[in-house]
């Protein structure tokens, strides 16, 4: 393609370079053909990459300390079989959530919903503590649970082998620090008594049980005297 | 000696205690129980009123560590702030306040006062009202000042009954 200056006079010169000049044309459409052709087959590869690794590994997003069963995708949502998300607070000590399912939104990888929830935590002083809830949400970047129980009767239920046992509307969990707030009313049996209040916060990794707002609460001081009985005895308490 | 006993002075011994507050916190490791924020403290006809009331569990030393609700006992009270017993016409006060289980009684410790139908007794500060709760008698040791009302005071319909109050 040399730079040839076009002179403007009639006769044979302008046929020579009018061939030239049409040459030019050609091979640039034919150029343009081929690199239309290298697109459109370049774009067609990398979408099928793209959904290639969407499918077969959607969960790349998903914090590695998880393991699930079968798993079924539909529109952006996933839906997982017996999930198990288990981890180390910061003090080390272990901690694991099962759920019967898990539904994740792709576009939403850090966050799943999980249903029949079962926590375990170690506490700092190795007392192992139960968590059963009927539906939560983990959210894995800031590792933490919002537990919920649309029964009326609260059937979020926490016990620890140390002695305390649990029933409670909601609860919201941090993992890393072993900490776990409600602020709606809650029932606990501990030790021998009950305790009732309009709040409960476990802090100290699960180690201290803070109670605040309107608490009320029935100790019994013979191991012996059973909770059930309490009733009878608070009707016929007048000599 | 698991003699069933009241906890408060003029609770009865089958009774729970109910403990009302503004705030309690449970530690389990030191197995003990603080109220703190307007206690009160009922047993049958006794109620205990302070700022703070800690209660001092013994975990029950059964190898299986226990259940759930495993037995470990009540075994101390302590009430901080000032504290005031109240059953029936004999009304207890003083600084601080303990209930030991094992010796089965209730100390009111530091400048206690013990009032029944009118007549008042009064121990200085390093004095104690004891009520003893097997028979539910109170006293105060060391020095104290008395202060009876002739003609048994308000105590109304039960004017006969002498207070039980005595100085030692």
């Amino acid at each position: 393609m040399t730079g040839t200056a076009l002179e403007y006079d009639d006769g044979s010169r302008t046929r020579v370079d009018r061939a030239r000049a049409f040459a030019q044309a050609d091979r640039h459409s034919r150029r343009v053909r081929r690199w239309r052709r290298v697109i459109i087959l370049g774009s067609s590869v990398a979408v099928a990459g793209f959904v290639a690794a969407l499918f077969f590994n959607p969960f790349s997003q998903l914090p590695q300390n998880v393991s699930i069963g079968p798993a079924t995708l539909n529109g952006t949502k996933v839906t997982m079989e017996l999930p198990k998300l288990s981890g180390y607070r910061a003090d080390g000590k272990p901690y694991e959530v099962r759920a019967k399912s898990g539904v994740q939104d792709i576009r939403k990888p850090k966050v799943i919903e999980l249903n029949e929830i079962e926590a375990r935590i170690r506490t700092a002083d190795d007392a192992s503590v139960n968590i059963n809830a009927p539906r939560g949400i983990y959210d894995s970047a800031a590792d933490t649970m919002q537990l919920m129980s649309d029964a009326s009767d609260g059937r979020i239920r926490i016990t620890s082998s140390s002695g305390y046992d649990i029933l409670l509307k909601s609860a919201s969990m941090q993992f890393k620090e072993g900490t776990m707030a409600s602020e709606e009313p809650v029932t606990v049996r501990m030790n021998n008594g009950t305790v009732a209040s309009d709040r409960l916060d476990i802090v100290e990794k699960g180690t201290v049980v803070v109670f605040s707002g309107n608490v009320k609460s029935t100790l019994y001081p013979d191991a012996g005297m059973k909770a059930d009985d309490s009733a009878a005895s608070e009707s016929k308490d007048g000599k | 000696q698991k003699t069933a006993s009241p906890v408060l002075p003029g609770g009865n011994s089958k009774a729970p205690v109910n403990v009302d507050a503004n705030k309690l916190e449970y530690f389990d490791k030191e197995q003990k129980a603080v109220y703190s924020g307007g206690v009160v403290a009922r047993q049958g006809d006794g109620t205990m009123r302070a700022t703070t009331l800690t209660v001092f569990f013994d975990k029950d030393s059964s190898p299986t560590g226990g259940t759930a609700t495993s037995g470990n006992q009540l075994k101390r009270i302590e009430a901080a702030g000032p504290v005031t017993i109240v059953e029936k016409e004999r009304v207890g006060t003083g600084d601080r306040g303990i209930y030991e289980r094992a010796e089965n009684k209730v100390y009111l410790i530091g400048n206690p006062t013990l009032s029944e139908c009118g007549n008042v007794v009064k121990g200085d500060k390093d004095s104690r009202l004891i009520y003893d709760l097997t028979n539910n008698r109170a006293q105060i040791s060391g020095r104290v000042s008395s202060t009876f009302i002739p003609g048994g005071g308000n105590c109304g319909e039960k004017a006969t009954q002498k207070p039980s109050g005595r100085t030692n």
